[in-house]
């Protein structure tokens, strides 16, 4: 139980991490900002969008994997419970942050693709992909935490 | 790098083929986490069957299918489609998925 427990942690962890980094990108895509300097908010749409990519492409990867290991435990552990005490909107919001993370995945590649040469001719797709992207990201990070967190949030 | 340009193919067609293998269901394994077996195709056992990971199996395999024919496509054709259909079909998969699991939300 230890081990499953660790390994959610570190789960957790990588998905703050990817967090941060999808949300920093995401908005300085769409809200671009030269003055930098001037606020907090400012800097944080001002940062370079471009140097977040391969890093997110590798959190959302080893996020995404640690998912999948830890995944079962919950099938058989959680899920029962939920279903047990008829809380179907988590559980069926976890069902789609399994399909969303997936397709996810799958959008890394077009993600890369469109980051590693942006030019002016796919700039309104590069920022669209990236905020379904950071969508994706929020919607997994928002159930995961509300799952893991259940009876402190007074459902259980 | 000429393999690079297909990855927007990629991404798209799996997002289309998955939403398409869940709604039919068509795992190439099924995973029994009760009992730690793998089966091949759908199959409900003992306990809860998980068909994630073979969706998954199915759904790579079909995009990279997808992909090989994308490739034979001469590249003066592949540049006139739509690029935004990168985003746009996975958000309509998406979408179709919610439309899917819509009874767990409605009851």
């Amino acid at each position: 139980m230890v081990f499953w427990s660790v390994l959610l942690f570190i789960h957790m962890l990588f998905a703050v991490t990817l967090l941060g980094a999808i949300t920093h990108q995401a908005v300085s895509v769409t809200l671009p900002s030269r003055d930098r300097a001037k606020s907090f908010v400012g800097a944080f749409r001002g940062v370079n969008a471009m140097t977040y990519t391969n890093a997110i492409i590798v959190l959302f990867l080893c996020t995404a994997i640690l998912g999948s290991i830890i995944y079962p435990n919950y099938r058989i552990n959680v899920r029962p419970v939920l279903q047990h005490n008829h809380f179907h909107k988590p559980e069926g919001s976890f069902e789609l942050k399994e399909h969303a993370v997936a397709i996810g995945a799958a959008l890394l590649p077009a993600y890369w693709h469109f980051w590693r040469d942006p030019s002016d001719a796919n700039r309104a797709t590069r920022r669209a992909v990236t905020i379904v992207l950071a969508v994706i990201v929020w919607w997994a990070f928002m159930v995961g935490h509300v799952i893991n967190n259940i009876q402190g949030f007074g459902l259980l | 790098m000429k393999l690079a340009r297909l990855f927007p193919v990629f991404s798209a067609a799996f997002a289309v083929i998955y939403a398409t293998v869940l709604y039919y269901n068509w795992a190439a394994v099924t995973y029994q986490p009760a009992t730690g077996e793998w089966d091949l195709g759908p199959l409900t056992k003992e306990g809860p069957p998980m068909f994630w990971y073979g969706i998954l199996i199915t759904t790579f395999a079909g995009a990279c299918v997808v992909t090989a024919i994308a490739a034979l496509v001469p590249e003066s054709i592949g540049k006139r489609l739509w690029s935004g259909l990168t985003w746009l079909l996975p958000v309509a998969a998406l979408i179709f998925i919610i439309y899917i699991l819509r009874p767990y939300f409605l009851s």
